[in-house]
C-alpha cells in the first residue's frame, strides 16, 4: 500500500512538472556574440509536431512543447525547431546550421516579415545545396543589429506514393548544431583530414573497377557468351556500388548528389543483383548445366529472386521512401540471401571438383574477409588504432573486397579459358586422330576389296580357264566350248559388277560359286562333283553378304582339299541353313584330304609360298563385322570318320536387325 | 626330238599335243603323265630329249617332280598359266618356259631354238638356283643369276656384273674380273630379269650397273665412263636419271 501511495505520488510530482515545463516553454533569442564556437539547439528551441504534410503557416496554429534530448522521434512526423537569433556585433555575420544526417531540413528565416528558405540534407540534389562543400551545412547571414525568427523544419523525405507500412523509421534527428564560420572550417577540413586515406583508395578502387567493367565489356563485345555477360554484370553491379559509396565532397560525389535518391535507394539492390549476376556467373563458370543440372537449377532460381527482389525492392523504395520497407527488405534480403549464399559456396567447394573452385572460394574468402573486417571498423569495434602503415586499413571498405572478387573471377576465366583450350586441342587432336584412323581403315577396306577382287580374278584360274577353251575349240567340241565360254563370261561380269559393291545378296553370291563350281568341275574332267542346299526359309534375295565372301572357302576345298585327293567320289556340298529367325549358317564340306595332309604336301614341298587368300578372307570379315551391324564369324572343322577326311568350314552369319533399325534412323 | 607332257589337267596334255602335232616339227611325244607323282619313276628311266612340264599341280608340282627325278638327261620347258614368282626365277636361272594358253610361234620358238644346240640340259645348279629364288621375298634383289652359255650354264654374281652391251639377240656381259660372256638371250630380257638389281638401261644397246659407273661426260654427245675403262653411250634422259639417282651437287 505505501509503495502504490509512493507511485502515485511521484506520478502526480512527474505530471505537475510536466504541466509547469509546457506552460513556461518560449524559444530563446542565441545572440551572436556570444557563440563561442557551436551550440546545440536542444534547450534553446520550441517544438512543433506536425504531419508531415502540414506547412509552415499550420505550425503557427499548434502548441509548443519544448525539445528535450530524450525525445524519441517517428519518421511519420515534421519536426519543427523555432528560436530567435539576434546579431548583436557590429558586422554583418554568418552562421552555420548543421543538419545531422538527416533526410530533409528546411531552414525559413524571418526578418521583418520577411521569410527566405533553404533546404539541405542528404535528399538534397547539388544544385540546391545552400552551401558548396556538402549537403549538411545551411549558412544564416545577419546584418549587424538585426534579429531573425528561425523556424526549422526536419523530417524524412517524402516518395510519390504514401508509406505502406506505418514504421517510425527511420528517425529524424534533432541534434542541430548552430556554428560560426571558423567551427564549421575546422570541422570541413577535420572530416578531409580523416578522410584523405580512405578518399585516395576509394577513388583507385573505383578506377580499377571501372577499367575492369570496361576491359570485360569489350571482351563481352567481342564474345557473347553468358559467361562474359554474366561476369561483366557482377562488375558493372560492383562497380555501380563503389561509386555510389562515394563520399558526397569530392567531385564525384557532387556529381551523383545530383541523384541523390540513387544513393539511398539503390546501394541494397545492386548489391543483390550484383549477386545474382554472380550466381549466374559461377554457373557458368563452373558449367554446372552439365554437370550439375539440378543444383544449376536451383542456384538459378535463386538468382532470379535476388534479380526480382533488387527490381521490386528498389521501385518500392523510390516510391515511398519507406523506412519500414527498407527495415523488412535489409533483414529479409540478408537473412534468407547470405544463407543461401553460404550454403551455395558450401556445396560448390564440397560437390564441384573442378579446379575452379578454388578460385570461387578464394574470391568469397577475400570478399567475405574484407567485408566483415570493413564493418567491424564501421561499428567502431574494431579502431583505427591497430592498423597497418598507409593507412592501408582505410581499403577496408566493401568497395575493395568486391574488387579482390572480381580479380580472382578473372584469373578464374582465364583458367577456365585455358582449360578449354586444352580441352579443345585434346579433342581436336582426338578428331584428327579419328580422321586419320578412318582413312587408314577405309584404305584397308578398299586394299582388301581390291585382294578380294583379284584372288577371285586369279590370273591362273583365268588363263586356265582360257586354255580349257582353246582346248574344246581346237578340239572341235563346239558345244562344249560355247557353254564353258559363256559361264566364263558370266562370271566375269558377275565378279567385276560385285567388285563395285559392298554387299551383294546372298543369291547372286550362289549364282556366282555355281559358274566357278561349273567350270572347275569340267576343267578338271568332272573329278568332283557338288551340291548346293538351301533351306527354303531363307530369303536369299533378302540376305546381304559382302561379295566374294564364300568363294574363296570353295576354291580352297576344291585346290587343297579335292584336287590333292586321289579318292575316286570327291564331292563338296555347299549348305545354306537356318539356325533362327536372326541366325543364318553357311557350310562348305569336302570329302578331300583334309588341312592336316595339305599341310604336310605343303611342307614337303621345296617350293612352298604362304597363301594369303585366307588371310584376305580373315580381313574382310573383321571389316565387315566393325562396319555393319550383321556379324560373321568362322569355323573350321577338320573331319576324320573312319579314315574319312574331309574340311567343313562353317560360318555363321548374325544377322541384327535392331542394330540395323539403330542405324537406320541415326 | 623326244618328249614328254606332263599337266594336271588333260584337257592342257591333250591341247598341247594337239598343238605339237599340228605344228609338225618332228615332236615325238613319249608319253603324257596327268598324275604327276606315276611320272617320276617314267622320267628317270626314259631316254628323252624335253620335259613339257605343269608347275602348279596337286601333290607333287613341277619343281618338287624334278627334285624327286634327281638327275636330268633332258632339257625342261615349263608351262604355266600364270605364275609371277615362277617367271622372275625363271629369267635369273635360264630356264625355259612357256604361259597358257601356249601361242603356236612361241612353242615354234622353243622348239627350234632347243633343235638349233641340241646339247641343252637342264642342270642341278639351275634347279637350285631356281629355288632359291623362287623362295625369295617378292622385290628382293637376287645375288646369283645364271647364264645359258654353248657350253652350259654359267652361275655368277649379279653385283659382278658391270655392263651388258646386246648383240642383235645375243648379249655380252662384262665382269669386274675383266671376262666377257655371249648368252643367248636379248637385252630386253636380261633388263627384265636385272633391273631389280638397280640396273639402268642407258642405251638401245647398252645396259650398265651403276656401282662401276665412275664418270659422266657431257661432251660428244655424252657417254659414261664405267670402271673398266670402257665408254657407254648415254642418251640425256637416262644421264639425268642417274644423276639424280646417284645425287648430285646442285648449285642452288
Amino acid at each position: 500500500m505505501r509503495t502504490v501511495l509512493l507511485i502515485i505520488g511521484v506520478l502526480g510530482l512527474l505530471l505537475a512538472v510536466g504541466i509547469r515545463a509546457s506552460a513556461s516553454v518560449t524559444p530563446d533569442t542565441l545572440r551572436v556574440g556570444q557563440l563561442q564556437h557551436s551550440v546545440s539547439l536542444i534547450n534553446h528551441v520550441v517544438l512543433y509536431i506536425t504531419s508531415r504534410a502540414a506547412t509552415r503557416a499550420d505550425v503557427q496554429t499548434l502548441p509548443v512543447k519544448p525539445l528535450r534530448p530524450n525525445l524519441i522521434t517517428d519518421a511519420r512526423y515534421a519536426y519543427w525547431l523555432h528560436f530567435f537569433l539576434r546579431n548583436d556585433t557590429d558586422t554583418a555575420q554568418t552562421l552555420y546550421l548543421s543538419g545531422d544526417e538527416n533526410q530533409l531540413v528546411t531552414l525559413y528565416k524571418t526578418i521583418r516579415g520577411q521569410t527566405d528558405s533553404l533546404r539541405f540534407g542528404a535528399r538534397v540534389p547539388t544544385h540546391d545545396w545552400p552551401a558548396h562543400e556538402n549537403e549538411k551545412y545551411a549558412p544564416v547571414t545577419l546584418d549587424s543589429g538585426q534579429t531573425a525568427s528561425i523556424l526549422i523544419r526536419v523530417a524524412n523525405a517524402q516518395g510519390l506514393l504514401p508509406t505502406i507500412t506505418q514504421s517510425p523509421l527511420p528517425r529524424p534527428l534533432l541534434g542541430l548544431e548552430l556554428m560560426n564560420g571558423t567551427t564549421r572550417t575546422a570541422r570541413l577540413l577535420k572530416a578531409w583530414q580523416d578522410n584523405a586515406a580512405g578518399l585516395q583508395n576509394r577513388s583507385w578502387v573505383e578506377g580499377a573497377l571501372i577499367f575492369f567493367l570496361f576491359f570485360v565489356l569489350f571482351i563481352f563485345a567481342r564474345y557473347p557468351r553468358w559467361l562474359y555477360g554474366y561476369y561483366t554484370l557482377y562488375v558493372l553491379a560492383g562497380c555501380t556500388y563503389a561509386l555510389l559509396k562515394t563520399r558526397s565532397y569530392t567531385p564525384m560525389g557532387h556529381w551523383l548528389g545530383q541523384i541523390p535518391w540513387a544513393q539511398a535507394h539503390l546501394l541494397d539492390p545492386v548489391i543483390w543483383a550484383g549477386w545474382g549476376a554472380y550466381l549466374f556467373f559461377l554457373i557458368e563458370l563452373l558449367m554446372l548445366n552439365k554437370s550439375h543440372p539440378l543444383a544449376a537449377r536451383r542456384i538459378r532460381w535463386f538468382a532470379r529472386m535476388a534479380v526480382a527482389y533488387s527490381v521490386v525492392f528498389a521501385t518500392l523504395m523510390l516510391l515511398t521512401n519507406d523506412g519500414g520497407v527498407l527495415q523488412i527488405g535489409f533483414w529479409l534480403s540478408r537473412s534468407v540471401f547470405v544463407t543461401a549464399h553460404v550454403v551455395i559456396l558450401v556445396w560448390t567447394v564440397w560437390a564441384v571438383p573442378s579446379p575452379l573452385t578454388r578460385y570461387v572460394l578464394l574470391g568469397n574468402v577475400l570478399l567475405t574477409t574484407v567485408g566483415v573486417v570493413a564493418s567491424l571498423m564501421q561499428g567502431e569495434v574494431l579502431t583505427d588504432d591497430y592498423f597497418l602503415i598507409a593507412e592501408l586499413h582505410n581499403l577496408m571498405m566493401l568497395s575493395f573486397g568486391i574488387l579482390l572478387e572480381i580479380v580472382v573471377f578473372a584469373l578464374a576465366l582465364a583458367y577456365r579459358i585455358r582449360l578449354l583450350d586444352a580441352e579443345r586441342v585434346t579433342s581436336q587432336q582426338a578428331y584428327i586422330d579419328e580422321l586419320e584412323q578412318r582413312t587408314t581403315y577405309e584404305k584397308r577396306i578398299a586394299e582388301v576389296e581390291m585382294l578380294a577382287l583379284r584372288s577371285q580374278m586369279n590370273p591362273h584360274f583365268l588363263f586356265n580357264s582360257l586354255n580349257t577353251i582353246e582346248y574344246f575349240v581346237l578340239k572341235g567340241d563346239e558345244e562344249k566350248a560355247t557353254r564353258y565360254l559363256s559361264n566364263f563370261s558370266r562370271l566375269l561380269r558377275l565378279t567385276l559388277n560385285h567388285s563395285n559393291e559392298n554387299t551383294v545378296r546372298l543369291s547372286e553370291e550362289i549364282t556366282g560359286l555355281k559358274l566357278y563350281l561349273d567350270l572347275e568341275a569340267t576343267r578338271f574332267g568332272d573329278e568332283f562333283q557338288y551340291v548346293i542346299e538351301a533351306d527354303a526359309r531363307i530369303d536369299q534375295n533378302e540376305v546381304m553378304l559382302p561379295p566374294l565372301l564364300l568363294q574363296p572357302f570353295v576354291e580352297n576345298a576344291i585346290w587343297h582339299g579335292l584336287r590333292q585327293s586321289q579318292r575316286p567320289d570327291k564331292r563338296l556340298w555347299i549348305r545354306l541353313l537356318m539356325r533362327d529367325d536372326n541366325t543364318l549358317r553357311f557350310e562348305i564340306e569336302d570329302n578331300g584330304i583334309g588341312r592336316q595332309q595339305a599341310a604336310d604336301l605343303k611342307s614337303r614341298s621345296a617350293t612352298q609360298r604362304k597363301s594369303y587368300g585366307m588371310d584376305i578372307t580373315r580381313q574382310r570379315m573383321e571389316l565387315f563385322n566393325r562396319n555393319y551391324p550383321s556379324q560373321i564369324s568362322i569355323d573350321l572343322i577338320d573331319l576324320d570318320t573312319n579314315g574319312q577326311t574331309g574340311t567343313l568350314i562353317r560360318m555363321t552369319y548374325q544377322l541384327n536387325s535392331e542394330l540395323v533399325n539403330e542405324r537406320m534412323s541415326e | 626330238m623326244k618328249a614328254i607332257l606332263i599337266d594336271d589337267e588333260t584337257y592342257a596334255t591333250e591341247l598341247l599335243a594337239i598343238k605339237l602335232r599340228k605344228l609338225n616339227l618332228g615332236v615325238e611325244i613319249l608319253a603324257t603323265f596327268n598324275q604327276p607323282e606315276l611320272a617320276v619313276p617314267y622320267l628317270q628311266q626314259t631316254e628323252f630329249d624335253v620335259l613339257f612340264l605343269d608347275i602348279e599341280m596337286p601333290r607333287l608340282n613341277g619343281f618338287d617332280l624334278l627334285n624327286a627325278v634327281g638327275k636330268f638327261g633332258f632339257d625342261v620347258i615349263f608351262t604355266t598359266a600364270y605364275d609371277k614368282y615362277a617367271i622372275r626365277a625363271f629369267r635369273f636361272s635360264a630356264l625355259n618356259y612357256l604361259l597358257k594358253p601356249i601361242q603356236e610361234d612361241e612353242l615354234r620358238d622353243a622348239i627350234g631354238q632347243w633343235q638349233q644346240k641340241r646339247i641343252r640340259q637342264l642342270q642341278a645348279p639351275q634347279l637350285a638356283l631356281f629355288t632359291e629364288q623362287y623362295r625369295a621375298p617378292a622385290n628382293a634383289p637376287l645375288a646369283r643369276m645364271a647364264l645359258p652359255t654353248h657350253e652350259g650354264h654359267e652361275i655368277i654374281e649379279i653385283a659382278d656384273i658391270v655392263r651388258c652391251a646386246a648383240d642383235a639377240s645375243y648379249t655380252h656381259f662384262f665382269m669386274q674380273n675383266g671376262t666377257t660372256m655371249l648368252i643367248c638371250r636379248t637385252l630386253k630380257e636380261v633388263e627384265q630379269a636385272l633391273e631389280h638389281s638397280g640396273f639402268v638401261r642407258v642405251h638401245h644397246s647398252h645396259l650398265i650397273n651403276p656401282a662401276f659407273l665412275r664418270r659422266i661426260i657431257k661432251q660428244e654427245g655424252g657417254y659414261l665412263l664405267m670402271a673398266d675403262g670402257a665408254q657407254v653411250p648415254v642418251t640425256k634422259p637416262k644421264r639425268d636419271y642417274l644423276l639424280e639417282q646417284i645425287g648430285n651437287i646442285e648449285r642452288r
